[in-house]
């Protein structure tokens, strides 16, 4: 999938993959290739302003925390991260609800 | 493989070059983008490319600079903007009810204020209020998920700086019409000093900001689509 079309969703695909935990940032890039099946062709140094971001609006928090010798920086979805990945999720599939409704051909067409 | 042909330790130095913005924040995000170029590097050396490759592969899936560089810009202009609207949120009230306390505590003026003082003094309150209204819609601006448009940032720096000389303007030529008056006033209440020494340091703490505001705005990079 190319850069441009996942762009606009990235803060809510980082959201979802912090659902489940906290993670670091290359934790969150190997997730995302995870759940994608490495078909997200991110620029990956996308994620850490999408981050900060995110971190701004209070929807995830970041923390340093000294991890085997090394800085790490943490990000937990907080309450409000949820709350907008729920939104975000149900705003998702009505679009491509609507989207697929129109894109699907009509019958008789086929 | 040396430092100075590192392409990872390269691509962090030329994003440290690039980013303008709060020193703290700054470091941080670079801090972070280091340690994840090497979580990056650790992963391609573990699916065995040896360490130059690993460090190339690695560099190539971050991005380039004018890829990157602009969306971090983009957040530590934000920040900045918040900074600089939340001082103005804390200090402008403040500044009018120390002095508002002074003035219910200490002598007050030794004759009763012309129009022209009291028009002043009314308009000084006014401004106060206005710009502090106007620092908390900004700084609730910034809370908005997504990416902060630029002119918010800038519009922090403006509102700081005609907050600065609109009050420091109006207080200004009130000493000045009656330098008697407020000289007997600050004379009379050690207090004054106090708060005039406070109203000073938020001033220069609010200009300091502003200036911070209008040139990180102005470094912002354009991000296509955006802005």
């Amino acid at each position: 999938m190319k850069p441009d079309a996942v762009r606009g969703h990235l803060d809510g695909l980082i959201l979802a993959v912090l659902e489940d935990g906290p993670r670091h940032g290359y934790a969150i890039i190997e997730a995302l290739q995870a759940r994608s099946g490495g078909r997200l062709d991110l620029p990956t140094g996308t994620v850490y302003p999408a981050l900060r971001r995110l971190e701004r609006a209070g929807l995830v928090s970041g923390t340093w925390s000294t991890v085997g010798g090394r800085e790490r920086r943490t990000y937990t979805l907080t309450r409000a991260g949820r709350h907008s990945l729920a939104g975000q999720r149900a705003d998702w599939t009505e679009f491509s609800a609507v989207v697929d409704a129109v894109l699907r051909p009509a019958a008789g067409t086929a | 493989m040396t430092a100075a042909v590192d392409p990872v330790s390269a691509l962090v130095r030329e994003l440290d070059r690039a980013l303008r913005g709060p020193a703290g924040l700054k470091r941080s995000m670079i801090t972070e983008v280091r340690d994840g170029l090497a979580d990056a590097v650790a992963h391609h050396l573990g699916r065995g490319l040896d360490p130059r490759h690993a460090a190339a592969v690695a560099v190539r899936e971050f991005g380039s600079v004018p890829e990157v560089a602009p969306l971090l810009q983009e957040e530590l202009t934000a920040r900045q903007g918040r900074r600089t609207a939340q001082l103005l949120v804390v200090t402008f009230p403040a500044t009018l009810v120390a002095w508002d306390a002074l003035w219910m505590t200490g002598n007050g003026w030794s004759a009763p204020p012309t129009a022209l003082i009291a028009g002043l003094a009314r308009a000084t309150d006014v401004i106060t209020v206005l710009i502090s209204a106007a620092a908390a819609v900004l700084m609730l601006a910034t809370f908005r998920a997504g990416p902060l448009p630029r002119w918010v940032t800038r519009l922090t720096g403006v509102v700081a700086a005609l907050g600065v000389l609109g009050t420091g303007g109006t207080s200004l030529v009130m000493n000045l019409l009656t330098p008697h008056q407020a000289a007997d006033m600050y004379a009379a209440n050690p207090a004054t000093a106090v708060v005039i020494a406070g109203t000073v340091l938020s001033a220069v703490l609010v200009i300091r900001s502003a200036a911070r505001s209008l040139r990180f705005a102005r470094a912002a990079p354009q991000v296509p689509g955006q802005d």
